[in-house]
């Protein structure tokens, strides 16, 4: 019915461009800091560390606390007094406090929180507190520390097929180091919250720009040692970005809350730009060995993967996540059945890490995609031949390790990209190139892009034993509730938590379908407010969920709606509800002409609904709304250490071409194509936007992004001098195109495609450049003209 | 990330600038454009009592084409490199007087200027920033990575200061003494800067390569020459963001005056400290500022109409 | 001149507010401001014109980006008080009231936008730069867009957005003064072409 509903009419599918832009393109925009949601809020300065590893000798407030304007200081000592540390996916061998105790861990952890009257003079308070360190030695390299109990968080293996057959009877072994250094998707906006602790009711608002998951919104909650009810969190209409950073915003709302609490005043904090780059969020570095066993014919027999993340100095919730969200997909785009992979995680003296665009999936198709590119030159097969050689090809499929790839068309993406990218000119090309001295590389990445996350993954952190004992964990679900007013406007509420990414638009292009009028009349609320907002523990803006969940729950409100006004509409016209169909605003009953009789508007409806119950249909609830919740199929707990991590499975294949200029080791992407397989595309304006935009931060990771630190781990990229972002220039033109093979397990099709490419793109640059070197060996991340100059004058 | 407090002191005259500076000495810096001064003071890596705000100082903006009392390029004075001791031109050349308040992106837009100038100027920042940095201000600040001192010192320009008792001249080659740290007192004001121009078998041209455009430099490199029959006589070459202070390369003049673009790029590599950090080696450094002095260079004798000599010298 | 707070010896320095007057989007407004107050925070949170983002505070990302007496500035780089008796434009003062620009326009149908926290700072200086070079070339833009940090839309949009406007201004100037091709707006980019009107003096 709902396919079929839709498919007939006919704004989903087509490039809207958004309503949310008028507001924004008239700065009009609401953001954190906009915003005075309470009165006479006092402002907080952060006092931090500048060491990467030290124990905190002494520290003196008492200068702040006599400074002009100050309300008070809340010290590290008083955050271990008031609340418990953060809960994470696993116990942590350190615990993690919202500031630092007696010793810090990474550059800029909080050490004492300073409030004042406004921000400047916060920040003279805060330039008085005297702290006395014991500098200690940092720990930077992850390889290292899996040596240290104190530093390794969790170490698990898993076994799928026979690995060990599968490279015994190897034709060839390929395989290398490929690590991926620590990076940021680097919203625009920094973290941002406002505090209100109400002492008479034992509640704490917090204003803030959040991103989900609300996981998170209990780890907080239970840090302050409040009831869920007690801690209600708010995001702003509009957020500045956040690709997963700002999820850790939930440790500010504890630690500005308790400065709440302490100094009885509410208190509000706006991240600036320093303190984001040195302690809000990374992505998780990670240090990854690889090999693959081939036959002769190309065929991919086994995979052998030891990784080892390093989250930083505390282990900060969802992770040790990044290491299990591509679980299902560890065999990517490839039918191999034998794969064996460790997992170990540890803490170093960086700054915590979280979800950040592909949380996991840059880190684990470099290496794996790598591999795929070293299995190619030492067989002397055509990567792409490769590739194509070792595709599924018959859906649905279940990988070794659980995943479901439900639908898709692997090889036709890849014949696609191949057409699309004219690969045999550009390997004719390369030819003539390299005949002349020239560096030119051709790389290749084909990636399955999970989204929809199962809640239930992170649980492979621990023992099949040990598993039992806790609550299960699966699924992932949204809420969404529809109303319609007494004039008939149509509202509509999800708590998809959006920073920029249109779920407005899109919700209200779903709900036009269902109800039947333009997307303009649907007023969308994708912020939350956990007092009034529907949600569950899953809501938020991560793992690429929108297009199926968020949709799911609006569609599922919507129909509840649309079938009451059916009812009522036959009610009016002495019709059936299945006889009224919903078009253009009006109730139509199905085979007749649009006369008086057989038609009523919704606006009609919507005041019957209202103001005549006793004119409703026997049996019907008053009013016009519902509230309805969606959970996304096939996304049951681990069972064996096999789970399907994800619901949806979409599909990416890149093809680059590139140059490196030998006198400077400048690289030059030559062309760039991406063909993509997101199911059903709900706006193509908005899932091109998607793809652009995570191509140009699998861009910067590959290029030039990446947090450095010096040997004493003072952070060398401390501000956006040295953290450098590609600008339009360096970033090439990409050239897409899209498949869509509707997706069974999603209400309207759709796959998510928010990260795909962030997760392709650092692969297929490596490979290509790889090529252009003629290197048997991974190069080191970023890709930056020094080192690839060094590579070529060694 | 925001300022300690100052005392603003905002002169009407220059006289009356330069009272402030002598009062204040140390403890106040110079608001001009404000784009290096601003950020660093909103991280209070620097907390000056006073800020001096010249920036409605009359007759402090304006760019003057003529005679500029500056050194030819070549010259006897060290750094640069000419051929028998030739006299190229007297000490009074045509070029630019551009005064301290005039923007990057003013001078942009200006015809006429010296060709290696007009190039850096793109490189200075980001469009908004040269709208308001200014010329006098990258040039006294002396930022290692900075693009035009390396050009001052690449024409032999000169920098006019004054102050309450005397007005003076320092040329490039005296003006830059470490990381930030020029000869100018404290109590002098830098007014204007002087670019010699290109002219009749004089040629110029910078180069640089940025991980972003706008922003800090890999290296960056000016050349200037001379030539006569159709041979380099006189050259100078600078380079930037390859040691702690802008640098004039005296070997890769003379290496070009003699063996041409290739034998200085190789003179540069062998000259230079080079300066290491997270973005590139010390070793890529000194590499790559050898390919860029050899690409000013060739573009530079082009402009001046000497041939190419793409075959002189030997890649280092 | 102009004083600020006397000099500190010793002792903590007590900051002094200045008075100052400025147009913000054609309304005059006067203030009372220490002299270390940003323009960012002045016209944010004094003024209540929150469309001037702040995203760096340090000059590299352009959010806060307005202009000054017509030429374009970082409104974080740039102290409330030095803007005395100066015409200040912000985003919130290019449609006002009443319609969208057409380069806001042109950001909305490109999809040239998706969080909005970088939108504000590149209308300003795409602006300018179309008012001193309406026909601006696509390299000039992304020289522009360099200066202005987008992290979500990969810049692409962006860019074709700003050079849709510049064509079409190209095209109309040509229609109106030449009879040639219209679509020939080359402004090729070169900085040192003569005849443009780049004196900042001279802009307001």
């Amino acid at each position: 019915m709902t396919d079929q509903a839709v498919a007939t009419r006919g704004w989903i599918g087509r490039a809207l461009p958004r309503f949310e832009d008028e507001a924004l393109l008239r700065g009009r925009g609401r953001f954190i800091d906009d915003l005075e949601p309470v009165p006479g809020a006092h402002h907080a300065a952060i006092v931090r560390s500048p060491h990467a590893h030290a124990r905190i000798r002494h520290l003196d407030v008492s200068a702040a606390e006599a400074a002009d304007g100050v309300t008070g200081v809340l010290t590290g000592a008083d955050v271990q007094a008031m609340s418990r540390p953060f809960a994470a996916a696993a116990p942590s061998p350190v615990p993690y406090y919202a500031a630092a105790v007696d010793t810090v861990r990474h550059v800029g952890e909080p050490v004492a929180v300073v409030v004042a009257r406004d921000r400047y003079l916060a920040e003279d308070a805060a330039a008085r507190v005297r702290v006395d360190y014991d500098p200690l030695a940092p720990v930077l390299d992850a390889r290292a520390a899996v040596h240290d109990s104190d530093a390794l968080v969790s170490e698990r293996s898993f076994h799928y097929g026979d690995p060990e057959a599968a490279f015994a009877h190897a034709d060839v072994i390929v395989g290398g180091r490929f690590d991926f250094p620590a990076w940021t998707g680097l919203p625009l906006e920094g973290y941002g919250v406002v505090a209100d602790w109400d002492p008479g009711a034992g509640t704490l608002t917090a204003w803030c720009n959040f991103q989900g998951p609300f996981t998170l919104h209990g780890v907080a909650a239970a840090a302050l040692g409040l009831p869920g009810t007690r801690l209600r969190v708010i995001t702003p209409e509009h957020s500045g970005g956040s690709f997963g950073i700002k999820s850790g915003v939930f440790v500010y709302v504890a630690l500005i809350g308790l400065a709440s609490r302490k100094l009885g005043v509410p208190v509000r904090w706006t991240e600036d730009r320093l303190e984001h780059l040195a302690a809000s969020q990374t992505s998780t570095g990670r240090c990854a060995e690889i090999e693959g066993a081939f036959a002769a014919d190309g065929e991919l027999l086994g995979v052998r993967i030891d990784a080892i993340d390093d989250v930083g100095a505390y282990l900060r919730a969802p992770e040790p996540a990044s290491m299990y969200r591509m679980h299902g997909a560890l065999t990517g785009a490839y039918r191999v059945r034998n794969l064996a992979l460790r997992a170990r995680v540890v803490l170093t003296n960086r700054c915590p890490s979280a979800l950040n665009r592909g949380f996991g999936g840059p880190q684990h198709y470099l290496p794996l995609e790598g591999m795929m590119a070293l299995g190619a030159r030492r067989l002397r097969i055509d990567p792409l031949r490769l590739a194509e050689l070792n595709l599924v090809r018959r859906f649905p499929y279940e990988t070794p390790s659980g995943g479901l790839y439900a639908s898709g068309d692997f090889a036709g993406c890849l014949r696609e990209a191949r057409e699309l990218s004219g690969y045999e000119a550009r390997r004719e090309e390369r030819r003539r190139a390299r005949r002349a001295g020239r560096l030119y590389g051709i790389g290749v990445a084909c990636v399955v892009e999970p989204s929809i996350s199962n809640m239930g993954y992170v649980t492979l952190v621990e023992e099949e034993a040990s598993r039992g004992n806790a609550l299960p964990k699966s699924g992932n679900a949204e809420g969404a509730t529809v109303t319609i007013n007494p004039a008939g406007g149509i509202g509509v509420r999800v708590s998809t938590t959006p920073q920029g990414q249109g779920h407005g638009t899109v919700v209200a292009q779903v709900v036009a379908d269902a109800l039947g009028v333009d997307p303009s009349q649907v007023a969308v609320r994708a912020d939350a407010d956990t007092s009034f907002s529907p949600w569950t523990v899953a809501s938020g803006n991560y793992s690429s969920r929108f297009s199926g969940v968020g949709v799911g729950a609006a569609l599922r409100a919507t129909e509840q709606v649309a079938g009451k006004l059916r009812a009522i509409a036959g009610h009016v016209l002495g019709a059936d509800a299945d006889e009224i169909e919903l078009r253009d605003g009006v109730a139509h009953l199905r085979g007749s002409g649009d006369g008086a009789e057989t038609t009523v508007s919704l606006r009609r409806l919507a005041g019957m609904a209202h103001w005549n119950p006793e004119g409703l249909p026997e049996g019907l609830e008053p009013g016009l709304a519902a509230t309805a919740y969606y959970a996304a199929p096939e996304l049951a707990p681990p069972v064996d250490d096999r789970i399907s991590a994800s619901t949806e499975n979409g599909f990416v294949v890149d093809i680059a071409v590139v140059e490196v200029d030998r006198a400077t080791g400048r690289l030059a992407v030559i062309d760039y194509v991406s063909v993509h397989d997101a199911g059903r595309l709900l706006n193509p304006l908005l899932a091109e936007g998607q793809v652009i935009g995570g191509f140009a931060h699998g861009f910067g990771a590959v290029t030039r992004e990446a947090h450095a630190h010096g040997a004493d781990g003072e952070l060398l990229t401390d501000t956006l001098k040295d953290y450098l972002c590609p600008t339009p220039a360096d970033l090439p033109a990409v050239r897409t195109a899209h498949r869509e093979t509707p997706s069974p397990l999603t209400p309207l099709g759709a796959k998510g495609l928010g990260e795909g490419t962030t997760m392709s793109v650092p692969a297929a640059i490596h490979n290509a450049v790889m090529d252009a070197l003629h290197r048997d060996a991974p190069i080191a991340l970023p890709l930056t003209p020094a080192r690839l100059w060094e590579l070529i004058d060694a | 990330m925001k300022p300690a407090p100052f005392a603003y002191l905002r002169p009407e005259t220059e006289d009356e600038a330069l009272d402030l500076l002598r009062e204040h000495g140390d403890e106040a810096r110079i608001l001009a454009g404000g784009q290096s001064l601003v950020p660093l003071m909103s991280m209070r890596r620097v907390s000056p009592a006073a800020v001096v705000d010249i920036t409605r100082l009359p007759g402090l903006a304006e760019v003057r084409d003529g005679q500029v009392a500056g050194a030819e390029v070549g010259g006897a004075e060290a750094g640069g490199a000419e051929v028998g001791g030739a006299e190229v031109g007297g000490t009074e050349v045509a070029g630019t007087e551009v005064g301290a308040l005039v923007t990057q992106y003013g001078l942009e837009q200006r015809a006429g200027i010296d060709d290696a100038l007009r190039e850096c100027l793109p490189y200075t920042g980001h469009y908004a920033t040269r709208h308001r940095g200014t010329v006098g201000g990258s040039i006294a600040y002396g930022e290692p990575r900075g693009e035009l001192p390396v050009v001052l010192l690449a024409l032999a320009g000169r920098a006019r200061v004054r102050s309450r008792d005397a007005e003076r001249e320092i040329a490039a080659d005296e003006l830059y003494v470490g990381p930030y740290a020029t000869t100018l007192r404290a109590d002098e004001l830098l007014v204007s800067t002087r670019w010699p121009a290109a002219g009749l078998g004089r040629g110029s041209a910078f180069t640089e390569l940025a991980l972003r455009q706008g922003d800090f430099t890999l290296a960056c490199a000016a050349c200037a020459v001379t030539v006569r029959d159709g041979a380099i006589v006189a050259a100078r070459v600078a380079v930037g963001a390859v040691a702690d202070r802008p640098l004039l390369v005296g070997p890769a003049a003379e290496a070009l005056v003699a063996d041409g673009p290739r034998a200085a790029a190789a003179a540069t590599r062998a000259t230079i400290p080079g300066y290491g950090d997270h973005h590139a080696s010390a070793r890529y450094r000194r590499h790559l500022a050898g390919e860029l002095v050899a690409d000013a260079a060739a573009r530079a004798i082009a402009r001046a109409g000497g041939a190419p000599m793409t075959e002189g010298g030997a890649d280092g | 001149m102009a004083e600020g707070a006397p000099m500190a010896e010793g002792a903590p320095m007590v900051e002094r507010p200045i008075s100052i007057v400025v147009e913000v989007n054609g309304l005059r407004r006067r203030e009372h401001v220490m002299p270390r107050l940003l323009l960012s925070d002045f016209l944010r949170h004094r003024l209540g014109l929150t469309g001037t983002h702040v995203g760096c505070e340090h000059g590299v990302c352009g959010a806060c980006t307005v202009r000054v007496d017509g030429i374009p500035a970082r409104a974080c780089l740039m102290f409330a008080v030095q803007t005395d008796g100066c015409a200040i434009e912000t985003v919130e003062g290019l449609a006002g009231t009443g319609e969208l620009t057409p380069l806001q326009r042109a950001l909305h149908e490109a999809h040239g936008l998706q969080c909005g926290f970088c939108t504000p700072g590149i209308l300003i200086a795409a602006g300018d730069l179309l008012e001193r070079r309406p026909g601006a070339d696509r390299a000039e833009i992304e020289a522009l867009l360099s200066g202005h940090v987008c992290r979500c839309t990969g810049y692409r949009p962006i860019v074709d957005a700003i050079e849709r406007v510049a064509r079409d201004a190209a095209g109309h100037t040509a229609r109106g003064d030449h009879a040639d091709d219209a679509d020939d707006a080359d402004a090729n980019g070169d900085p040192g072409g003569p005849g443009d009107p780049g004196d900042p003096g001279e802009a307001a």
